[in-house]
Parts: C-alpha cells; sequence; structure tokens
C-alpha cells in the first residue's frame, strides 16, 4: 500500500525556486529521481518536508560551449552528455558515463543529481574532480541569491557532500583539455555493493619518454573520494615504461596515503585500489609515434 | 493529489494520484496491471521495467507528476508487436530463454538493447552514404554494433541470474541480424 506522500513544488524559473526555498527551508530538491525514489522512506514520514521537482527550470537544461570549457545545466541526464560524446567531451568522461548503470537507469540520471546524492559517492565526481571541473552553486539561505564556483575536489570531505542547506547546484564547468593518456575503471558495484567496490581515474600527459600534468582520484562509494598528492608528485617527470619494482614502491606510499588520510576503506578496496594503480603505471608507455620515430 | 492523463496500452486513462506516487504502485493499485515485483520496495531489482514513449524506464523510478501526457507499454502490450516475435523466434531457435520471473525484464532489457543498436547502425549507414562508400555501408551491416562488455553491463540492471551473460548477448545478436534480414523496423 502506497503511503501519501508530501507536497510536490515545481518551480518555473531560477527567481521562482529562490522563493519556495525561502518559504519552505525544509525541502528536498528533486532532480533526476533515481536515488530519492530509491530511498523515499528518507522523506516520507517527516511531515514538514516538501519535494521540489527541478523539472520545469529551463535554465538548469542548458549546455553552453566555449573555447576552454562545457557549460552543462545541472538537470542535463547522463544520456544526453553521452549523445554530445567526442565534440566536447575526452574519453575519461565518456567512459565514465558509459560506465554509470546502465541505458535505461541513465535516462534518469541527471549530473547534479549524481553529484549532490547526499551520502554515498558514485564515478562522476571522483572523474570531474581528477578533470579540475567546477561546480557553479547557488545560495538560496538568504533573502539574496548568489552564486559561487567551487572545484569539485573542494565540495567533498570524508566521503559526504559539503552542500549547505539552500544551496543548490546550478552547472557545472567542464574543462575542454585532452590528456595523453586516461584511464577509468570501476570494479564492483557501487549501489549494490558500496563497500567493495572502487572507482578510479587516472590522467597525465606524455611528453617523448617522460609523464607529467598527473591527476588521479580514487572514490570509495561509502568512504568518499580521495585525490592522491604524493603518487603525483613522485610520478611526476618520472620515466616510462616504469620498472615494476618503483611501480610496488609508488603503490604502497598510495595505499599508505589512504591510511592517513580516509577512514572507512575496507581491505579489499586497498588491495583493489593497489592493484589497479599498478595495472595503469604499467600501462603506461610512450606514444605510438614516438616509438616509431626513436626504434 | 494530481489529475492524471496517460495511455496505457492505447487505452486513455484519468485519474487522481498522489504527485509522488510512483508508477508501478499506480500500475498495481490504481489500474489494475500486475507489475512483476512490485514490493521490491525499489531496491531497483530490474523487473518493473515498462515502455515510456518508446523508451524502457524502471517504473518503481518514475513519480506520478512525470507521466502527465505520456504512453505506456507494459509487457502484456509488448507481446503484441513484430518486435517481439523476432525475440520469442531468437529463444526458441537458441533453445534458451529467461526464467519467469525475469522473462519480461529481460525481453524488454533485450529489446532497448536492440532498439539502441539500430539506432547506431542507421547513423554509420548515413555517414558512410553521405561519402559514397555503399559497399562499406553494406559490410557494416555485417559488424556486431554491440560488444560482450556492454551486454554484460545493461542486463546487470537485472538481478536474476538464470542466464548467463554469453547466452544474453548470443540472444542479442541473434535477433538482431533477424530483424536486418526481416527488415523488422
Amino acid at each position: 500500500m502506497y503511503y501519501k506522500n508530501n507536497k510536490l513544488i515545481l518551480p518555473e524559473s531560477i527567481n521562482e525556486l529562490h522563493q519556495t526555498v525561502l518559504e519552505n527551508p525544509n525541502s528536498i530538491f528533486f532532480a533526476g529521481g533515481t536515488y530519492i525514489m530509491k530511498n523515499r522512506k528518507m522523506f516520507l514520514d517527516s511531515s514538514d518536508v516538501k519535494i521540489i521537482s527541478l523539472e520545469k527550470i529551463k535554465e538548469l537544461f542548458d549546455v553552453t560551449r566555449n573555447i576552454k570549457h562545457v557549460e552543462v545545466g545541472a538537470m542535463v541526464t547522463t544520456n544526453k552528455l553521452l549523445e554530445i560524446g567526442n565534440l566536447a567531451f575526452n574519453d575519461l568522461l565518456l567512459s565514465t558515463l558509459s560506465n554509470t548503470a546502465t541505458h535505461i537507469v541513465r535516462n534518469q540520471i541527471t549530473i547534479g543529481g549524481a553529484l549532490a546524492t547526499s551520502n554515498i559517492r558514485f564515478s562522476l565526481p571522483g572523474t570531474l574532480s581528477c578533470m579540475g571541473a567546477s561546480i557553479e552553486l547557488l545560495d538560496f539561505s538568504k533573502n539574496k541569491m548568489t552564486t559561487k564556483l567551487v572545484p569539485v575536489e573542494k565540495m567533498y570531505k570524508n566521503g559526504l557532500i559539503l552542500l549547505e542547506k539552500g544551496n543548490l547546484i546550478k552547472k557545472i564547468k567542464i574543462p575542454l583539455d585532452t590528456f595523453d593518456f586516461e584511464r577509468f575503471y570501476c570494479i564492483g558495484n557501487p549501489v549494490k555493493e558500496p563497500e567493495s567496490t572502487v572507482i578510479f581515474a587516472f590522467r597525465s600527459d606524455i611528453n617523448q619518454t617522460l609523464i607529467n600534468n598527473i591527476k588521479l582520484s580514487v572514490t570509495f562509494p561509502k568512504a568518499g573520494i580521495f585525490t592522491s598528492s604524493i603518487v603525483s608528485s613522485e610520478l611526476d617527470g618520472a620515466e616510462i615504461p616504469i620498472i615494476p619494482k618503483s611501480a610496488i614502491s609508488i603503490s604502497n606510499k598510495f595505499i599508505s596515503e589512504i591510511d592517513k588520510n580516509i577512514e572507512g576503506v575496507t581491505p579489499l578496496q586497498k588491495e583493489r585500489a593497489k592493484r589497479i594503480l599498478q595495472t595503469i603505471l604499467y600501462q603506461i608507455t610512450p606514444s605510438k609515434k614516438y616509438i616509431e620515430k626513436n626504434y | 493529489m494530481i489529475k492524471l492523463s496517460l495511455k496505457l496500452n492505447k487505452t486513455t486513462f484519468e485519474l487522481y494520484v498522489d504527485e509522488m506516487k510512483p508508477l508501478s504502485q499506480i500500475l498495481y493499485e490504481d489500474l489494475n496491471v500486475d507489475i512483476p515485483n512490485r514490493n521490491c520496495n525499489s531496491n531497483v531489482c530490474g523487473n518493473c521495467l515498462v515502455i515510456v514513449d518508446k523508451e524502457p524506464f524502471l517504473s518503481c523510478l518514475i513519480p506520478a507528476y512525470r507521466l502527465q501526457g505520456t504512453t505506456i507499454t507494459t509487457f502484456e502490450a509488448f507481446m503484441q508487436s513484430a518486435h517481439y516475435r523476432n525475440i520469442r523466434r531468437t529463444y526458441d531457435a537458441l533453445n534458451s530463454e529467461p526464467c519467469p520471473t525475469c522473462y519480461e525484464a529481460k525481453t524488454l532489457i533485450i529489446e532497448s538493447m536492440l532498439l539502441k543498436a539500430k539506432t547506431k547502425r542507421i547513423d554509420s549507414k548515413i555517414d558512410d552514404l553521405s561519402r559514397k562508400f555503399l559497399t562499406k555501408a553494406v559490410d557494416e551491416d555485417e559488424k556486431n554494433p554491440i560488444d560482450l562488455a556492454t551486454a554484460d553491463r545493461e542486463f546487470s540492471l537485472n538481478s536474476c541470474n538464470c542466464l548467463t551473460s554469453k547466452a544474453l548477448y548470443n540472444i542479442v545478436i541473434k535477433a538482431l541480424k533477424d530483424r536486418i534480414k526481416r527488415r523488422v523496423l
């Protein structure tokens, strides 16, 4: 039997939304609904909670592109982004999107919703932080609406999103950069097995036989996102191919860095993260053009 | 409460429902349509698939207010189509089919993959035609536009393990080839 729900509000513009949030401070934003509909208990029983659907706000569906960035509205679905494809996004983001759930569910997953889930992290935030994307936030908590731009990696701490009450993700600014070496791995299912899943995003540039401009982020759905600084500094300027001895030493340092900085990572996740990093390090080789020229 | 107007299997309905009531429960409680595993409590078991405006969706994840003016096709109506007969023929030819629990859901997942593959195939054909490589366009038909990894991921939506991913993949490829041969569009 279905229990009667709380009131739904459908604002049609950002200004109307601002007014709605001021009038209903205890409200939940409803984007694609894949997470909220799955966890209906989180809002069914509390009588004063209102649900604000963002479906009719046209500003949140825009995708615009300039020389440096693609700006994607928070309500754009992941399947729509995949349709844009290589015209705007690099392989790292495209493989992340195509590995997110199945295409039936991707019809409903919105990019804003994927970033703003309250207590579990999926693959998209890790990849976006690896790419240096930033989020445009609207602050509705005061009478005057304000906008701020926050890098994705600063939005999360200890597995939780640092999104204050009354703040809304308006759009995501994704840089148009492409990298020489990009890898995305998702081992496990973040929805069904969050305590054993590891999501890994890695990118670097290759300059003849050296690698630089390295960034990696590893996501543990329950524990949070971790961006390693030790691995980046150890690998920056390293000669490739990387020998097994140094790959093992770097991956061990990476795991000890995870131990120090992040809580709630299971031993299986650590082992998986270590092996994925080693796999990636063995895959980095000089570009085909360089090999053809010099060997 | 909202006044909801929708088309279910070619019949138009108007009903008053709560705005956030999921489609799976509207179908069962208000429209007397039995959806498998309606009591999975939105645990994304993948058994409650329906076709909303020609796109497959998990009915437990769609709230009522999004259904205004939509056309919903359940598995019962889908069984009358040529697309279903194509998939049924493939089950018989390969002598493998999903178990009764997940039969409807897996068949609709196969259908969604075939629809996606068809779009991909037509796109590549148009590209090639524009470059006047007609022979290449014909060759493209022979290639499989779906790989095993994609098929494996798509079938992970349904939690039932009655068939291996390789067996399901074979069904999709065989059904696709049959559709091309018989020109089922």
